[in-house]
């Protein structure tokens, strides 16, 4: 059957342990410590498009959606899709929190300056 | 593999005899069952991230997970390392297993289901471990020692004489901190965890049947095949929270 080969599912397994060990190597090296806290973001989506390439052997390989009909393939691999707007929405809301809670902070701090200095002043 | 079902009804499509989607009803629902599940998944790694977008500050993965066992600190993410090859290799025999059940191979399906078996326990195991140690450091599903506001009262406490040990525990039980962190890690590594658990059950039950001939007879082995993709999602999940939880 299509996909199902021993040789395929081990060289399946060799691209997902490759992936998983190049996490490892931009998480760990000494050397990309300066890369890691400069490009943060861009850091942290090098490991969300590789979690996507493992994600993409998983179901394709491993649990075959890729040797399907291709209407079954549409049905499971179209939903998830909206999920991408979904997280956009939430993400983007977490961050006008963040905002919010800076800010808070900040005006706390003011506060505080303030209430320090108001005897000096009268 | 799952045409058996269809010669039976030929000529009547508008019974319920056809596949239109070319497999089993089984095999159908499992594949919508794993659909639901991902989005459970999904709200649970939302509402994680919508958390950590709005926290000022977050505990630094490197500093959590850096024990394994015999070391107490100073491994990062070397024993997560280990957990992820497990499962990334219990996926594999269990795909080897459906491979041999294609070429109703009784002995060989009942190889490499065992060793899925061995190694969803493993995984479960080290898991247990980790738990236990973040447990031991004070981490709870209420409870976060790796939070930045107790370092100045961890450093107070051990300048009246503590160990660093004592000064946590003191100051994670008694001065309000953000444990969402723990709180969510806990929750998501659990009902990963849960799934492991069930996971490996199912398997047992199923090496059990492969091994008595049930699906011998049967004819077909597509009970490995089911099982199988529910092993895989299991291990789909962990890629995801690792990502999220142990490199992000």
């Amino acid at each position: 059957m299509a996909g199902f080969d021993t040789k395929q599912i081990w060289k399946v397994f060799f691209i997902l342990l490759a992936i998983t060990v190049l996490e490892f190597l931009i998480a760990l090296t000494p050397a990309l410590e300066g890369l890691r806290t400069d490009y943060k973001l861009a850091v942290n989506l090098t490991y969300v498009v590789l979690t996507l390439f493992k994600a993409f052997y998983i179901i394709a390989y491993f649990m075959h959606l890729k040797f399907e009909k291709i209407n079954l393939v549409y049905s499971i691999a179209l939903p998830p899709v909206f999920v991408i707007y979904c997280i956009v929405l939430v993400l983007y809301e977490g961050g006008y929190w963040n905002g919010i809670r800076k800010e808070n902070v900040t005006s706390n701090q003011k506060i505080e300056q303030v209430e320090n200095h108001a005897p000096e002043h009268h | 593999m799952s045409t058996h079902s269809v010669a039976a009804n030929e000529g009547k499509i508008w019974d319920g005899g056809n596949e239109p989607f070319g497999a089993s009803y089984g095999k159908l629902m499992m594949w919508f069952f794993l659909l639901s599940d991902a989005f459970t998944f999904t709200a649970l790694l939302l509402g994680y991230g919508a958390l950590r977008f709005s926290a000022l500050n977050w505990a630094d993965p490197d500093v959590v997970f850096q024990s394994a066992p015999g070391i107490e600190s100073g491994a990062p993410l070397v024993f997560v390392g280990i957990m992820t090859f497990i499962l990334i290799m219990s996926s594999v025999t269990m795909v080897l297993a459906v491979e041999a059940g294609h070429r109703n191979s009784k002995s060989e399906v009942v190889k490499w289901m065992i060793w899925t078996v061995i190694g969803g326990a493993m995984f479960l195991g080290c898991q247990a471990w980790e738990w236990t140690h973040l447990f031991s450091e004070g981490a709870s599903i209420t409870k976060n020692p790796f939070a930045p506001e107790l370092v100045p009262y961890i450093e107070k406490f051990v300048a009246q004489g503590m160990s660093h040990h004592e000064a946590t525990l003191k100051a994670v039980n008694e001065i309000p901190h953000n444990y969402e962190f723990t709180s969510l890690f806990f929750t998501i590594t659990g009902f990963h965890g849960f799934h492991v658990l069930s996971g490996v059950v199912i398997n047992i039950i199923i090496t059990i049947n492969a091994m008595a001939g049930t699906y011998q007879r049967r004819g077909h082995y597509e009970m490995i095949e089911k099982v199988g993709l529910y092993w895989h999602f299991v291990d789909l999940v962990w890629v995801f929270v690792f990502t999220f939880f142990y490199l992000v």
